[in-house]
């Protein structure tokens, strides 16, 4: 049985061209950021040092010996790109990590005991979700931040959880509810094993999967909005490269030397492809519903 | 009769959204900052400006001292200073507010019909190569960050061919010398302006029937609209497709069928509300989406708006802008959301009796 | 006596795991006009396909081969976007679920007035002949997208719900699908048939999900209809709720008729080994007897039908001849078929 599920799932991955392409940039791009967080492969690979000023090849254009062009002090836009990586992939998965984590709790806890404490963290989380979340975020994270420079990527990354748990306690509420009439739940609750340890046991299994698919989908959405945050300079702090920064740094480039805001805003793009194609792929394999519907 | 307790009741919940709200911007300026007046004042300030902000907004109170005087000035009007632009916030958001409402509703109306429509002709041929070519387009859209999308069309369309303006959101002499719409108020007796139209370039324009102004208006409005368009696309395109699929499978449409009704009559009568009713429950959601766009749009086409007006203030740290517009934006987001959700209500008549 | 409905060799496949099974297996049925033939069968049998069919409505994973007249004319290879023409006025079909069958952001009478507007246009296209009722010309305001006001219920879907015998038709008219009970939205597409008059009208266990009171109304309102003309198939499982209305009896097993016959032969001497065991099932308490006889085994999976007889399995009277030779329909008694290797 086990065997011919995961048989139809690789069926799955592999016969969906979209999903492979996913998967593929995603790894190029976790093994590139894990080399590029080591600074020896960093060397071999981006070839140029992401801080190093050359006042005599500033504003150079694409070319082989810098792909990505130049900035105004002669940076190589490549190799700060490469530097970005690690902190640009790293944090989608804090954010949805934690915010998956406080969500799933209490959104399996609230599901599972219902009355008051369902109705409390519902209504918690529908003020959340009723707020129109990146402003509030980006407000948070100014303001804490107005002071520390340092501080600032913790009280954006802080602002995207608050914005972003929410929406994973709604979806496992709703899940361990429906799981909750399922007849081995049941069976389990009449045999007498104890609320933990049926949660434990039944429950979170089932949702992982469907967790899964969400936080993979949300991953990029969440690439996209640290971008958002680091465009207006709520990122890490100046000398380290970040890709959302890069494109605001460039628009005072416009029109002539595109190349400088241009490229680091499509790797960005191809890094949120990779994650929706994945998520999209995970989704067809947990949620046989939607096969084929897309 | 069911109706009113539900409007109510929908009321009475965006009236605590915005009480919450308040509490956590309190609780963020007020308490858990190091240092609120530095925040008041903004973080250029003098040692003296900061003790006259401590002051003014009786910083030095205990914090329900405070938290009265922050109720009392948001629920007047009195929103602060702007350190940035030494003006009243209030003052900033009518001039700022008027603009940007006009971009967002124009491309949400745009954006609704336009993927509204591509959600139906997905569904009438699921995984044909319409459905296929849809779907690659949206998938690669959705996942461009909003500042490349706009970079692009601005190389393309602005830089490359001049087709569209780069930049502000009419043409500066002419909207310098443009009239601003003057009408009889009933109210104050005497002919006025109204800050809310003569503050939009376009209906401004058109209301004083300016044409060259018009024009200029719509065509620095082309490339902002279009990427607040291209802003987190498909997502109400998947929507209606799934939900149109699903629609098309229930017995009432094989009812609608039954009766000999043509297949268009069938999709377009009996199946495309029922398709479309879970898309409005996304509206407000799509409207929240537009105006954070509003922020990196505006920013790189340069257009004042509200959204130019947050991107200033977060960049240069002015908290009483930022948070002026925030509550102004939560109040416009949660009133659309207030609108669909009754308009949700007389769309579907089971809600009514739901609630 | 002309036939209104005509189904030759009806085969229907559906396609499931890269090939396709038939539901339906080379089906004959004809139907007089005014006539109302029963369909019995259990769950799987093919019956709820069979209907679909004839609708030209099913899924769009599943084809249909061979013929389905009406009123002459064969709909299965007519192209879909004109099967339209041949629904409504022409054959129009009531389905099991009274409680999902009716549009829930229409309102009653709009949904009454559209067969109206529908009927009307079938005759407009003289696919069928009209009759003397007016037709309605032109756009109908009231089915603007969005719009749903609430006009005054036209005077026809009025009298037809008083027709069905529901009380308030005036205010029934101007209500929602979901303000409706059960029987009362079951009525309402019976309405919707009296309203259209079709030649053909398919009603798919149309009784199930009603009380006993109820479905003794609906019965007798069916009845009503067939006696103004139109042809009925009437499906169900349960044989004797066909044989209150019925004139004849089809006995569906795997997708075959193995009976058909007049329901008065067929109820009192079935042939088949099954139709007994049907009959047989019915706790017959009413009867004095005390035996609630099951047939044995369920209905055999189409991906594997069983060789022979596809009943054998779970015949009591099986021989060798029924494992290994198919069997086909012979007459035994006037206008009494079987399918059955014991006669």
């Amino acid at each position: 049985m086990s065997k011919s599920s995961s048989s139809v799932t690789l069926g799955i991955i592999f016969g969906n061209w979209a999903t492979l392409v996913g998967v593929g940039i995603l790894v190029v791009f976790l093994v590139l950021s894990a080399l590029a967080a080591w600074p020896v492969t960093y060397h071999l690979i981006a070839r140029y040092s992401p801080d190093a000023l050359n006042f005599g090849s500033s504003n150079a254009p694409p070319s082989l010996a810098h792909l990505f062009g130049t900035d105004a002090e002669g940076r190589d836009i490549f190799a700060r790109v490469i530097a970005a990586l690690p902190i640009d992939i790293v944090i989608p998965f804090e954010v949805v990590g934690a915010s998956v984590g406080i969500g799933f709790l209490l959104g399996t806890f609230a599901g599972y005991l219902g009355g008051w404490v369902e109705e409390l963290v519902l209504r918690v989380a529908d003020l959340f979700f009723a707020f129109p979340s990146v402003v509030l975020a980006l407000t948070i994270s100014a303001i804490l931040g107005a002071t520390d420079e340092g501080l600032r990527v913790v009280f954006t990354e802080l602002a995207l959880i608050v914005v972003g748990w929410p929406f994973y306690t709604r979806l496992a509420r709703a899940q361990v509810i429906s799981l909750k009439q399922m007849p081995f739940v049941r069976a389990a609750e009449a045999s007498g094993l104890g609320k933990l340890r049926i949660i434990r046991m039944h429950v979170i299994p089932h949702l992982a999967s469907v967790v899964a698919v969400y936080a993979t989908l949300d991953m990029g959405t969440t690439l996209l909005l640290y971008s958002v945050f680091a465009f207006f300079g709520l990122g890490v702090a100046p000398p380290t490269p970040e890709l959302g920064r890069m494109v605001y740094d460039g628009l005072t480039a416009l029109p002539g030397n595109w190349w400088w805001s241009f490229f680091p805003g499509l790797i960005l793009m191809i890094l949120a492809l990779g994650f929706s194609l994945a998520g999209e792929g995970l989704r067809d394999v947990f949620d046989p519903r939607l096969r084929g519907q897309r | 009769m069911g109706l009113a307790t539900y409007v109510a009741r929908r009321a009475l919940f965006s009236f605590f959204v915005i009480i919450g709200e308040l509490l956590i911007i309190f609780y963020l300026t007020n308490i858990a900052a190091p240092d609120p007046a530095v925040i008041w004042a903004g973080p250029e300030s003098t040692k003296a400006q900061v003790a006259l902000v401590a002051q003014m907004y009786h910083l030095n109170s205990p914090w329900y001292v405070q938290f009265y005087y922050y109720m009392v000035n948001v629920f007047s009007g009195n929103w602060g200073i702007s350190p940035l632009y030494q003006q009243p916030v209030i003052s900033l958001i009518e001039e700022y507010l008027p603009v940007t409402l006009e971009l967002t509703i124009i491309a949400f109306v745009f954006k609704i019909g336009l993927e509204m429509t591509l959600g139906v002709v997905s569904a009438m041929r699921p995984n044909g190569a319409v459905d296929n070519l849809i779907k690659v387009t949206y998938t690669t859209v959705r996942s461009a960050p909003p500042f490349l999308v706009a970079l692009g069309l601005l190389l393309l369309f602005s830089y490359g061919t001049h087709t569209f303006p780069s930049s502000q959101p009419i043409d500066p002499i002419l909207g310098a010398t443009v009239p601003k719409f003057q009408f009889y108020n009933p109210i104050a007796g005497k002919v006025t302006g109204f800050w809310l139209v003569d503050n939009m370039p376009i209906l401004n324009a058109l209301l004083v029937g300016d044409w060259a102004a018009f024009s200029s208006a719509v065509s620095h409005a082309v490339l902002p609209v279009v990427t607040l368009i291209l802003f987190g696309f498909g997502g109400i395109v998947r929507l209606v497709k799934v939900s149109m699929l699903e629609v098309l499978d229930q017995d009432y449409v094989r009812t609608a069928r039954a009766k000999g009704l043509r297949e268009n009559v069938v999709i377009f009568r009996h199946a495309l509300r029922n398709s479309l009713l879970p898309a409005f429950t996304l509206i407000g959601l799509v409207f929240a989406g537009l105006v954070t766009g509003s922020l990196v749009v505006e920013t790189i086409y340069g257009y004042y708006g509200l959204g130019y007006y947050v991107a200033e203030s977060l960049l240069t740290f002015d908290t009483p802008s930022l948070i002026g517009t925030l509550i102004l934006i939560t109040v416009v987001i949660i009133l659309s959301n207030l609108v669909v959700d009754i308009g949700y209500g007389f769309l579907d008549p089971r809600t009514r009796v739901g609630y | 006596m002309t036939d209104a409905l005509r189904v030759s060799d009806l085969w229907v496949d559906y396609r499931t795991k890269g090939t396709w099974a038939s539901a339906v297996r080379g089906v004959d049925l004809t139907v007089g006009e005014g006539e109302v033939i029963g369909v019995v069968g259990e769950s799987g049998s093919g019956k709820s396909s069979l209907s679909l069919a004839i609708m030209k409505l099913l899924p769009a994973n599943a084809r249909a081969r061979g013929r389905v007249e009406i009123l002459g004319k064969d709909v299965v290879g007519l192209p879909a976007n004109e099967a339209h023409r041949y629904r409504g006025a022409g054959m129009t079909m009531i389905f099991q679920e009274p409680m999902t069958s009716l549009n829930p952001v229409m309102r009653v009478s709009n949904q009454l007035s559209e067969a109206v507007t529908s009927r009307g246009e079938h005759y407009k296209l003289g696919v069928f002949r009209a009759d003397s009722i007016a037709v309605p010309g032109g756009r109908d305001p009231r089915f603007a997208m969005g719009s749903e006001r609430s006009v005054p219920p036209s005077k026809e879907a009025v009298e037809a719900l008083r027709q069905v015998r529901i009380s308030d038709p005036e205010r029934t008219a101007s209500k929602y699908p979901h303000e409706l009970s059960g029987g009362e939205r079951q009525r309402v597409m019976i309405a919707m048939s009296f309203l259209l008059r079709p030649r053909v009208l398919v009603a798919d266990e149309p009784t199930t999900a009603l009380d006993v009171t109820t479905q003794a109304q609906v019965l007798s309102l069916l009845l009503g209809l067939s006696r103004e003309g139109t042809s009925i198939l009437f499906v169900s499982h349960d044989i004797l709720v066909v044989g209150q209305v019925a004139r004849r009896v089809a006995v569906m097993y795997a997708g075959e008729v193995v009976e058909l016959g007049p329901t008065e032969a067929v109820l009192k001497n079935p042939l088949h080994p099954y139709t007994k065991g049907l009959i047989g099932s019915i706790p017959s308490g009413f009867k004095g007897e005390r035996r609630i006889e099951q047939i044995p085994g369920s209905p055999p999976d189409i991906l594997r039908l069983p060789s022979g007889c596809r009943f054998n399995p779970r015949c009591k009277f099986a021989m060798e001849r029924c494992r290994s030779e198919e069997t086909s329909l012979k007459e035994m008694e006037k206008d009494h078929f079987v399918a059955c290797h014991l006669y």
